[in-house]
């Protein structure tokens, strides 16, 4: 089944579980026919799979947060980044700020791919941490799902 | 994932700063399919059947505990009751080497307590389940990491007072078998009215005979947080909002010890069990289900007004929770043992909280008189008494009650015991000294309320 045949089929399934019998029959067929015409215009054959191993990559993903907090000095994001990255842990997000004269740093890391288990990074972060001062924690992301969100 | 900067800082605030951990997983193991017509191989079976079934726990906790950033402290196993596993009537003897060959395994799956030295005689005893009884202070005397309950009551059957007023001669007995260690053995000692069959919490934990073969029962805690939060409250705060901002505490540490518990579980491979969502407190510093109800406005913990702030707690503790999981049990509320609690001992010591304050607020928190150093001269026809105080407030209100008294051998009130570790210290306090002893010595049951009749 070609693309634009595949397009139509998922169209015509959720347009007709949606309006169903409440539209006359041929002014279905000619909302299917438009919408089926349009996505396939709007998405090359290309883009399609790109979409598809984005939404993959995205089911697979499995975050942790990296919180580092202490006193601020010079080469801290350096350092804990540098870790991050020898240990193929992907940065999603950062946040980074002076609270009343302590330095906080937060990163949301994609530990998917990451070379070490959560533990082992803790234990580099810990080296970092003695050096510098610092405090620095590693948390799986369910654990604020959990706390925060019903 | 979208969480936002202060959510995160909360958490971390919670487990760093506030002693958020989760108190304790325990591994609750039947032991029916150890049972043999002799006492020392069903022991040689128990140990087995213990060190293949726990043998992952501690690690897998630690491991856990280590992808989430918060502390599993205890690692425990409970076991169906004994006197039900051992059977036939044993000598003293022979019940404490079977007691020593389980102490020893625990020690080797290294676990600091296991409970299950356990008897259900609410209802009568058998001819093998007085001689199990017999036993305990021995058993307590001679092993360090088993734990003993009795049930005596339920609002179901009534209060057996034989059991009573045999457990107070059994509190003394095991008193002063261990004067030498501060009277130790009675820390690991709880008669109980309507004992949960679930509850993941020493000294009181048994796997009970209507649980299947092993489960996971987690015990979650933070007196601490729940402490900060009530304080963070201006003093124009009603009463109705302090409930309310304990209910959302004990909602977020509930569903984080649901979500470390159920963890473990899996990774052990047994079943989830319950969730007890408790405010155990510990003698460390900030720590203490006292400095709660200090924190809502009273002066000192023992005041009037001390009983009312403890029943908004624990109601709101068992909302925020009852929310927050579906596998609630347990005992599930707030715990108030005396010498665990920094405050609370505190508050003993100055004389500002009695023991009548105490018998008074376990009405509505969730155990009993717990954790209580009482003088040596203390008769066990008065601690029977005490016990048959506290256990009718457990069958009249249908709820779990409980009572670990430290009846220490030559202390005097105002002497001060130290029990080590979790444990903490106590002052001696007062109790009433008139005689209670015609009442218990009457013995037979005091028939079930009329509560029970509910079918």
């Amino acid at each position: 089944m070609d693309i634009k045949a595949r397009i139509e089929k998922s169209v015509r399934e959720s347009v007709s579980e949606e309006l169903g019998s409440s539209i006359h029959p041929e002014k279905l067929e000619t909302v299917i026919g438009r919408i089926t015409e349009r996505l396939a215009t709007l998405i090359t054959p290309d883009e399609l799979v790109l979409l598809k191993i984005k939404q993959h990559r995205d089911l697979r993903k499995e975050m942790a947060v990296v919180s580092v907090i202490g006193e601020d000095s010079v080469g801290i994001v350096a350092d804990v980044t540098r870790i991050l990255a020898e240990n193929r842990a992907n940065i999603e997000g950062m946040n980074q700020a002076i609270v009343s004269g302590y330095f906080a740093l937060i990163l949301t890391i994609d530990i998917s791919g990451m070379k070490v288990s959560i533990d082992e990074l803790q234990k580099l972060m810990d080296q970092v941490a003695d050096r510098k001062h610092l405090k620095i924690y590693i948390q799986h992301e369910n654990i604020f799902t959990s706390m925060n969100r019903i | 994932m979208n969480f936002d900067v202060f959510e995160i800082l909360e958490t971390i605030k919670m487990s760093a700063l506030e002693n958020l951990d989760v108190r304790t997983v325990t591994l609750g193991i039947n032991l029916f399919d150890c049972v043999t017509g002799s006492i020392e191989t069903t022991a040689l079976k128990i140990r087995e059947k213990m060190l293949s079934r726990g043998s992952g726990l501690v690690e897998t906790a630690d491991r856990v505990a280590g992808r989430y950033g918060v502390k599993i402290v205890n690692k425990r196993v409970s076991l169906t009751p004994l006197s039900l596993v051992f059977g036939r009537a044993c000598s003293v003897e022979e019940y404490v080497s079977a007691a020593r060959i389980l102490d020893d395994a625990a020690k080797e799956l290294g676990i600091d307590f296991i409970g299950g030295y356990s008897a259900l005689v609410h209802k009568g005893i058998t001819a093998a389940e007085s001689a199990f009884i017999e036993s305990i202070p021995e058993v307590l005397a001679s092993t360090s990491r088993l734990c003993s309950s009795v049930n005596v009551a339920t609002t179901k059957s009534g209060i057996n007072m034989d059991a009573v007023l045999r457990m107070g001669h059994i509190v003394k007995r095991t008193a002063e078998l261990t004067a030498d260690r501060q009277a130790i053995g009675c820390a690991k000692l709880v008669v109980f009215a309507n004992i949960p069959e679930d509850n993941p919490f020493m000294a009181g934990s048994l796997h009970g005979p209507g649980e299947g073969d092993c489960a996971l029962n987690v015990g979650v805690s933070g007196p601490g947080v729940v402490h900060r939060a009530v304080e963070s409250l201006p003093h124009n705060a009603d009463l109705g909002l302090v409930a309310d901002t304990v209910k959302k505490t004990a909602f977020k540490i509930t569903r984080m010890g649901e979500l470390v518990g159920r963890e473990v579980a899996k990774e052990l491979g047994v079943s989830f069990g319950t969730l007890d969502l408790s405010l155990a407190p510990t003698p460390a510093i900030g720590d203490s289900v006292a400095d709660i109800l200090e924190a809502m406005g009273l002066e000192a913990c023992g005041t009037h007004g001390t009983t009312a702030a403890l029943a908004l707690l624990n109601d709101a503790v068992k909302k925020g929770g009852a929310f927050a999981s579906s596998f609630v049990g347990g005992l599930s509320g707030a715990f108030i043992p005396v010498s665990e609690d920094a405050t609370m001992e505190l508050r003993a010591a100055e004389g500002r909280l009695t023991f009548d304050k105490l018998e008074a607020m376990t009405a509505v928190c969730s155990v009993g008189l717990d954790m209580i150093a009482i003088p040596g001269s203390t008769t066990a026809d008065t601690i029977a008494a005490i016990i048959a105080d506290e256990i009718s407030i457990g069958v009249i209100n249908s709820k779990t009650t409980a009572v670990r008294l430290l009846p220490v051998p030559g202390a005097v009130p105002g002497d001060e015991i130290s029990l080590g570790g979790l444990l903490g210290r106590a002052r001696i306090i007062p109790v009433h000294t008139e005689s209670a002893s015609l009442f218990v010595q009457r013995g037979g049951m005091i028939p079930a309320p009329i509560q029970s009749l509910k079918n």
